[in-house]
């Protein structure tokens, strides 16, 4: 295995780690910076697999604005999930 | 500067980097409230990505690419202090209580 | 009951992805049917054809145009579902939250950044057809300005500042100009979405059309934020 591939699993293992842990999570808050982070990593897959004009969208939209609107749309609906 | 001394140079402040990183979440780990953890990353983190933004910086020598690190550099030492700013600023008006040692105002 | 009706929902799922994946040739193969033909002819003719560079500008708005077509007004779709349905919630379950007064050091390091958030923005939109990045990008980075301003200044002032007659038309300049290039293709050349023949003229309805998608996805983003901020603060 090369460390490419490493690097690409080691991405892929906190990618579902994120993702069981917002199907988990009941704090919603939480949920979303998690969210955050979850897009963060794949952004870096991206990169590193040679596509940065998906990296940057996923840059900016799912972990920038996504978790700002996220966030407002808390602010109505409430943190916990119930 | 030689090569050899200018990539032991830029190895050496990456290493630090990481150091600092490396101190930065154990501390958001292992301090006892919001405050104290923010203390700890809103200092390791800026001084981290700088010193292995430099050591970076370092590597690439004379390119255009040298120059964005360093814009990149200028824009974590604004904006780093100001989100941790903005973010104990928000703890404070959200009603946190600074951690102290007297019983009755234990860690949540 | 619900669980177990879950998880054969799942499994089923499952399985029917299963079988379409085992389907698929294996990845990194070069003499497959795909990259024998769409792909490499992509690749040989798209800067001839596409007339930029950057063979992904060629694929999204020109061989693909149909489909960021689509992208767009899925956007812009989302955005009337959004202004339909703000008003119509009911009682509101939570006390609206409190504002804080913006701290000074906020205020300035968001003016002192502004200026160089907007021309990134900018630089990502033009010259999206040869570097990466592009319209969408561009545009939500823009929309994030926006909203990073309304933050910091407050949502009024934003108000004021902006030119809300032409943020209104702003949001439909995405589908609009699709719309238009499309029709325009179908006249002057003879298909769909097809650009104009000399290489500048290819060129300039390419750099119109990012600044369409930039601009417009921008305007929509706004909107979404502000209809929220609205909505909270009722």
């Amino acid at each position: 295995m090369s460390p490419n591939d490493v690097f690409d699993l080691l991405i892929l293992t906190l990618l579902i780690g994120c993702a069981l842990a917002i199907a988990r999570l009941k704090d919603l808050a939480a949920a979303v910076v998690l969210f955050s982070i979850y897009s963060f990593s794949l952004c870096l897959l991206w990169v590193h697999r040679g596509a940065p004009d998906v990296a940057m969208t996923e840059a900016a939209v799912g972990a920038g604005i996504t978790a700002v609107l996220f966030f407002y749309a808390l602010t109505r609906t409430g943190r916990r999930e119930k | 500067m030689t090569g050899l001394a200018l990539t032991a140079v830029a190895g050496l402040l990456i290493v630090a980097g990481c150091g600092f990183f490396l101190a930065g979440t154990i501390g958001l780990l292992r301090l006892p409230d919001f405050y104290c953890r923010l203390h700890a990353t809103t200092k390791c983190d800026p001084i981290g990505a700088v010193l292995i933004l430099t050591g970076a910086a370092l590597l690439s020598g004379p390119e255009i690419s040298t120059i964005r690190i360093l814009a990149l550099i200028a824009l974590i030492v604004i904006t780093s202090p100001t989100a941790g700013h903005a973010l104990a600023r928000a703890g404070w008006h959200a009603g946190h209580v600074p951690w102290t040692r007297e019983p009755g105002n234990e860690p949540e | 009951m619900r669980s177990a009706l879950a998880l054969v929902l799942v499994v089923v799922l499952a399985a029917l992805m299963m079988a379409g994946v085992s389907q698929l040739p294996p990845p990194g193969e070069a003499d497959q049917a795909v990259h024998r033909h769409v792909a490499a002819n992509y690749l040989a003719d798209g800067v001839e054809e596409g007339g930029t560079g950057n063979r992904v500008t060629a694929v999204l708005l020109d061989y693909r145009a149909l489909d960021t077509y689509g992208e767009v007004v899925v956007i812009f779709a989302a955005l009337i579902a959004v202004l339909l349905v703000r008003s119509a919630g009911g009682p509101r379950t939570q006390p609206p939250p409190r504002r804080v007064p913006v701290s000074p050091v906020v205020d300035q390091v968001i003016r002192l950044m502004t200026p160089f958030i907007a021309l990134f923005a900018l630089f990502m939109i033009i010259e999206g057809h040869v570097l990466p990045g592009g319209g969408f990008q561009g545009g939500v980075v823009l929309g994030a300005l926006m909203i990073l301003l309304s933050l910091a200044l407050g949502p009024d002032r934003l108000r004021g500042a902006l030119h809300t007659g032409a943020l209104f038309w702003l949001r439909a300049v995405a589908p609009l100009a699709f719309t238009v290039s499309a029709l325009a293709g179908l006249g002057l050349v003879g298909w769909w979405f097809a650009l104009p023949e000399p290489g500048w003229m290819r060129e300039f309805a390419l750099v119109l059309l990012e600044l369409a998608i930039g601009f417009g996805g921008a305007a929509a983003l706004t909107g979404f934020f502000l209809s929220l901020e609205e909505d909270i603060h009722r």
